[in-house]
């Protein structure tokens, strides 16, 4: 049963995931290019500073991933509107389960990309002293990074448009809240501040944010 | 006679344009069900209701033993079903679909299933997005035959289908019924196609089932009479009257529910005469029953 | 209007009156140019003080006094609470570094500004007025910042400019630890990785003690000086020898890097550990050598800057470095990777969503 539904979100997903092992096998190789052309004192400055620079695409290539995986996994089922998934023999909570777990088998493969891409381009480079590589917690944070997001995008995906509209019709409030007492000169920031309890710890998508390095002191 | 679906008092109301009301229907187990009713009468929602796809504001619906909607996925492994609209993921072929399928029903008949492939000259390769609607349509019996259920729900199985994929399926449906004994409830606004296979028939209209019963006494019961000097009120009658048309000069057309050939001698009893009994067919009935059943309303 | 915002307007109508018409310009020309602005703005401030003054008198807010140690605040009364509180918070911070020193406080009063809502209180002419939020925290970060400018005036004047500021106790000093150990690490100086790696002459290069004319020459080496020539001070003044610049990158010339940088600005060529840095080393100085060092180091006014080091720390400029280094490198920052915490958290809430998902309702 799992395999008959890995292998519908397979080859629903397959392009963003072919592309994303692509990305995610690159990403790690690619920060480290420019530092072998360096040599002498500015290496360390310079790795970096490249690394610093080309980690900010782990969490936009995460996040691009898991919202599409997560979005396609669902989005057959919303085209026959769900009378297919809902006719076959399973209780849906077993059919969401296997539906994510699917996604998450899926999701596996740029991990581990761009974990095989950090070991390559660490054993690639002469790492400076005083840094060292660490390609698996890289992996490590993208797998989870990942994973918070796939999982945020699959639960919004598997909700009904009824629930969408609740969810739009509350940030709607919020703004015209927000809108009418800023108007009154009172000064709040609702959205400003759903926006931090999402980004900043503990909130879910704080794995996101901060430096990703490949290589660090 | 035991029951393959059970349905009392159950109550749905969809928007505010359209519920189904007081919906009682029992089928039995091991008939063939014919569901009649015009576009938008509620047979689509009765049979979602009846797979656990909706959820009752009320009543109890009882099928293959297990309670609907808390035992659906135990019925619905012992069901074949297909809908009125295509619903399979069309990027998937036919082979993947079928094996998609297979996957989730322990009953499954890969023997038969080939055979069927062969039968309905399936590409496995295609993809479902590029069948034909006939393709399709086949794709659809398929998959709910092969699963071997002890109950075939059918919305609709042959509409817009040409004649010869129409009678593919239909005769694929029989064949597995003389075979396996199932119970198969279809519904369609094609009376001809029901009037055929069909021993139950259920009749509904505007989210209300306005008759069931034996083919037979359906087919049977509902006569059109040709009557001379007939009474100005027709006061008791042994059969229940459902039309009256002025024809030429003194006489009358008649249509009636419940005919049974003695019943003539009431005529000679209020001054009238029968000149002839017509028999009508299964389409001319379900019009006149669902006209009589609008007029009170009306 | 606020004062600040009309001292600005003048400022600015006055340096554009000045100013000629927009063209090409040399530094030297540039520089000139600052210089007028300068002097229109002093002279804008000027005109603009009194007339503050004026206006502030005439929006007095009834005041309070706050008094802890030798800080003594004029607050508006509805800031006084937290004036009295950010006040003991700044001596408590003044005093772990500056000592009994900071006592010459008590001869200053502090006037309270309110930002939001904006109120200011009438003082003596000499008071030094700070703008604070009602805070306890910013009245006290503002007040330890006013108070390390009085105190970091005493220093001896070469001290002061090899610091390139003032000494401002940090609440956290932590940071500063974290990124010097970065510097020390990353810098593209040979001094700085000497440091690093242990040997005290680097680290003594690296800060340039004692201070020499051409400190670039102790920071980098050629391969370095080249670079930095190349990629961060490739600007007018280089342009106007192309030959020198030609020589320097493109040949590889060092004597002609050299020379180009003894044209440059000291301030424009970056030190491998810079202010923040140096500033640091004077407050780790004055921590390690207790309660008396702020004054032992304005008692050594006048000697040469490593020296005035060593009386404040109390021990050699070497054994000095050796102490620092060891802090800095016991504070190497966590690597920026997996914290168990934030990956527990984030376990967490992708179980949450899944487990929401699995809710998934079946009436659509």
């Amino acid at each position: 049963m799992f395999r008959a539904i890995l292998y519908t979100q397979w080859k629903w997903s397959r392009f963003p995931l072919l592309l994303g092992v692509l990305a995610g096998f690159a990403l790690p190789l690619l920060s480290v290019q420019r530092v072998s052309s360096v040599t002498g004192y500015w290496q360390t400055r310079t790795m970096l500073a490249s690394v610093q620079a080309w980690g900010i695409l782990y969490p936009i290539l995460g996040a691009s991933l898991a919202l599409l995986v997560g979005a396609l996994a669902w989005a057959a089922d919303h085209r026959g509107r769900h009378v297919y998934a809902l006719s076959l023999p399973v209780p849906r909570w077993h059919y969401a389960l296997l539906r994510f777990g699917a996604g998450v088998v899926l999701l596996a493969a740029p991990v581990m990309a761009v974990w095989i891409g950090g070991i390559l381009a660490t054993a690639t480079v002469t790492i400076p002293t005083g840094l060292h590589a660490y390609p698996t917690m890289l992996a490590a944070r993208f797998a989870l990074a990942v994973f918070v997001t796939y999982a945020l995008f699959f639960a919004i995906s598997a909700g009904t448009v009824r629930m969408a509209g609740y969810v739009l019709g509350a940030l709607a409030t919020v703004l015209v809240v927000e809108v009418i007492t800023n108007a009154a000169g009172a000064h709040v920031s609702l959205l400003e501040n759903l926006l931090l309890a999402l980004v900043v710890w503990p909130g879910p998508l704080d794995v996101l944010t901060g430096r990703w390095m490949l290589i660090d002191v | 006679m035991s029951s393959a679906i059970e349905i009392r008092d159950v109550h749905y109301r969809a928007g505010k344009a359209f519920e189904i009301r007081d919906l009682a229907l029992n089928v039995p187990t091991g008939s063939m069900y014919g569901f009649l009713g015009p576009n938008g009468s509620g047979k689509t929602t009765t049979i979602r209701l009846l797979l656990g796809l909706l959820r009752p504001r009320q009543g109890i619906i009882t099928v293959l033993g297990g309670s609907i909607p808390r035992e659906a996925p135990r019925v619905l492994a012992r069901t074949g079903y297909v809908p009125e609209l295509p619903h399979l993921y069309p990027s998937l072929t036919v082979a993947e679909a079928l094996h998609f399928h297979a996957a989730f029903y322990p009953t499954w008949d890969w023997k038969w299933a080939d055979e069927l492939v062969l039968q309905f000259q399936l590409d496995r390769g295609g993809l479902l997005s590029r069948l034909s609607k006939g393709e399709m349509g086949k794709l659809e019996m398929l998959l709910a035959l092969a699963q071997r259920p002890e109950l075939l729900v059918l919305d609709e199985p042959t509409d817009g289908l040409d004649p010869v994929v129409r009678r593919d399926v239909l005769t694929a449906v029989l064949d597995y019924v003389s075979q396996q004994n199932a119970t198969v409830f279809i519904s369609s606004h094609l009376v001809h196609e029901l009037e055929r296979i069909c021993d139950w028939v259920g009749v509904m209209d505007r989210g209300r089932l306005v008759a069931e019963l034996p083919m037979h006494s359906f087919k049977n019961g509902i006569k059109r009479l040709r009557v001379l000097n007939a009474p100005a009120l027709a006061g008791d009658t042994p059969f229940v009257v459902l039309s009256r048309d002025a024809a030429n000069g003194s006489a009358e057309t008649w249509v009636v529910r419940g005919w049974q050939p003695p019943m003539s001698q009431w005529f000679t009893g209020v001054g009238a005469t029968l000149k002839e009994v017509i028999d009508l067919d299964l389409e001319e009935g379900f019009v006149e029953l669902l006209r009589t059943f609008r007029v009170p309303q009306a | 209007m606020s004062d600040v915002r009309r001292l600005a307007l003048v400022a600015l109508a006055a340096g554009l009156a000045a100013a000629p018409a927009v063209r090409a310009q040399t530094v030297s020309e540039l520089r000139e140019r600052v210089r007028r602005l300068e002097q229109a703005y002093f002279a804008a401030q000027a005109v603009a003080a009194p007339a503050d003054s004026a206006a502030r008198q005439s929006n007095f807010v009834p005041r309070d006094s706050a008094t802890a140690g030798g800080l003594h605040v004029f607050a508006p009364r509805i800031a006084v609470a937290n004036a009295r509180e950010g006040a003991e918070r700044a001596w408590s911070m003044l005093q772990s570094i500056f000592g009994t020193e900071a006592g010459i406080l008590a001869n200053t009063d502090f006037a309270l500004q309110l930002e939001r809502p904006s109120q200011v209180v009438a003082a003596p002419q000499e008071a030094r007025r700070f703008i604070a939020e009602n805070s306890a925290t910013d009245i006290a970060n503002r007040l330890v910042w006013e108070a390390s400018q009085i105190l970091s005036a005493r220093l001896d004047r070469r001290l002061y400019i090899w610091m390139g500021g003032a000494i401002v106790p940090d609440p956290h000093p932590g940071w500063l630890l974290r990124a010097t150990y970065i510097d020390l690490l990353s810098a593209p100086s040979p001094a700085a990785r000497r440091c690093y790696l242990g040997a005290l002459d680097g680290c003594r290069d690296a800060f340039d003690l004692p201070p020499t004319a051409e400190s670039f020459r102790r920071w980098y080496g050629p391969a370095e000086r080249r670079l930095i020539v190349q990629e961060i001070i490739a600007g007018e003044d280089i342009q106007l020898v192309p030959e020198l610049y030609r020589d320097c990158v493109t040949r590889g010339d060092d004597s002609a890097c050299v020379r180009l940088l003894q044209r440059t600005a000291e301030s424009a060529i970056p030190a491998p550990l810079g202010r923040p840095m140096r500033i640091g080393l004077v407050q780790f100085a004055l921590e390690v050598g207790g309660p008396g060092a702020f004054h032992r180091l304005t008692a050594a006014a006048g000697q040469p800057v490593d020296a005035q080091f060593a009386a404040a720390a109390d021990m050699p400029l070497d054994s000095l470095l050796a102490v620092w280094r060891g802090r800095v490198l016991a504070a190497r920052p966590e690597p920026v990777t997996l914290e168990s915490k934030g990956a527990w958290v984030a376990l967490s809430w992708g179980v949450i969503f899944g487990l929401l998902a699995l809710r998934s309702t079946r009436w659509r």
